[in-house]
């Protein structure tokens, strides 16, 4: 079984001090939390006027669910090194009984480490396994496959003691066949603002001519 | 439906439940009664690109720290420790850093990675990835995006992307031999598949 393989696995790691993973198990203090984020996506979906936003939290089993005191934050910073990298609006999502629930995106009260939910910006609701498309946008929570692939015992061997072959030849993906509980939405950019010049030739001050590009990133915060 | 509508059906529900005897049918009101979206929530995990906090901090305080610190700080705060820590990887196999696929000195590589946030392209000219080649890179994050082999690259790989791939007796650093497991995703909306247990 392979969550037997996973929790022997995570074991070993521990005991090395070695946490590894796309995000998966990433530092102690929320590993094997509720709050632990295991993946972050976006990209373009089927929609090109739109952006997709995935993110996973990891499934041990099939009754692993969504904290409901873990709000889920997605930041979008449409305004690029200006002002700094600062949320400028956010998704919100937040499960409740049966139901995930979806605020924004909206320009949040307060930046930074804590959040409030304005509940004036709700957007949506869809029970936790199905899809929703309300107002151009769509929704879903639920469990689902993780997609992430990575050979995360070799990677921790090449971390650990630099053996000559480095990852050798062959590898195994340590993600097939775990599951995730994830969230998915896809949004029209008219709804994101305009995207920033992006922000390795801000940052940098390089002409690299890389398109204009929202600067995203994912948090969860738990209820105090 | 807007909240204040959830709250004005509650309010409703609540007066008819004065007036009215309650039946069954009630019942597929009350996870909406029970709904709480009050109170402050208080950052405990963030994540921007793939794999930074996991590979770059050095300690297990670090880590815990990485995870409470907004963007705009970032840099000030670990751009020094993700250095020392690629100068430290590269020490245990007796090799320097050199300047890599797009041109980025040390420096400017862990810079740019210790604001980690992820970019996202709305009107790029190709498609949305961590990293499609030298013209086309860090315009989105895919599913199917082989984002730590990308990594291991941009750390290992030198000018031509290349170094230290296995051959002529150097240690493979710039592949874990690994892509995407099929069946895992989908074109079409949600973009996963369904779990497996």
């Amino acid at each position: 079984m392979k969550k037997i393989a996973l929790w022997s696995s995570i074991a070993v790691c521990a005991a090395a001090g070695i946490f590894i993973a796309a995000d998966h198990l990433d530092a102690p203090a929320v590993g094997m939390t509720t709050s632990d984020i295991a993946d972050f996506y976006a990209f373009e979906g089927a929609n090109a006027a739109s952006t997709t936003f995935v993110v996973t939290l990891p499934a041990g089993t099939s009754s692993a669910q969504f904290d409901e005191n873990v709000l889920i934050e997605i930041n979008i910073d449409n305004t690029g090194a200006a002002d700094g990298v600062v949320e400028d609006l956010v998704l919100q999502a937040l499960r409740q009984g049966d139901d995930m629930f979806f605020f924004g995106p909206y320009k949040p009260g307060q930046t930074g480490l804590n959040s409030t939910i304005d509940t004036d910006e709700f957007a949506a609701s869809v029970k936790i396994g199905e899809s929703k498309t309300i107002g151009g946008v769509s929704y879903f929570a639920g469990q689902r496959q993780d997609a992430f692939f990575f050979d995360f015992e070799q990677f921790n061997t090449v971390v650990g003691t630099a053996p000559a072959e480095g990852f050798g030849s062959t590898g195994n993906n340590f993600f097939t066949p775990l599951n995730v509980n994830a969230i998915v939405i896809e949004i029209p950019n008219t709804l994101l603002g305009t995207a920033p010049p992006h922000i390795v030739d801000q940052l940098l001050q390089t002409t690299t001519g890389l398109p204009a590009a929202y600067n995203v990133w994912v948090e969860t915060k738990k209820r105090g | 439906m807007k909240i204040f509508n959830i709250k004005y059906a509650i309010a409703l529900i609540a007066v008819a439940a004065f007036t009215i005897s309650c039946d069954d049918d009630d019942v597929t009101e009350i996870p909406e009664a029970s709904t709480n979206f009050t109170g402050t929530f208080v950052q405990q995990d963030q994540m921007g690109r793939p794999g930074i906090n996991t590979v770059f901090p050095t300690t297990e305080a670090d880590e815990n720290e990485f995870n409470v610190t907004i963007p705009s700080d970032g840099i000030a705060r670990w751009q020094p420790t993700f250095q020392a820590k690629v100068e430290a990887l590269y020490d245990a196999y007796g090799a320097t850093y050199e300047n890599n696929i797009i041109g980025l000195d040390l420096p400017t590589l862990t810079t740019a990675l210790s604001l980690d946030v992820l970019q996202v392209a709305p009107n790029g000219s190709g498609p949305t990835t961590y990293f499609g080649g030298t013209s086309n890179f860090l315009t989105g994050r895919a599913l199917n995006d082989d984002v730590i082999d990308v990594s291991l690259i941009l750390l290992f790989g030198g000018q031509s992307g290349a170094r230290f791939n296995g051959d002529g007796g150097t240690p493979n650093l710039v592949s874990d031999n690994v892509g995407l497991e099929a069946g895992t995703t989908s074109d079409s909306f949600p973009y996963l598949t369904a779990p497996k247990f």
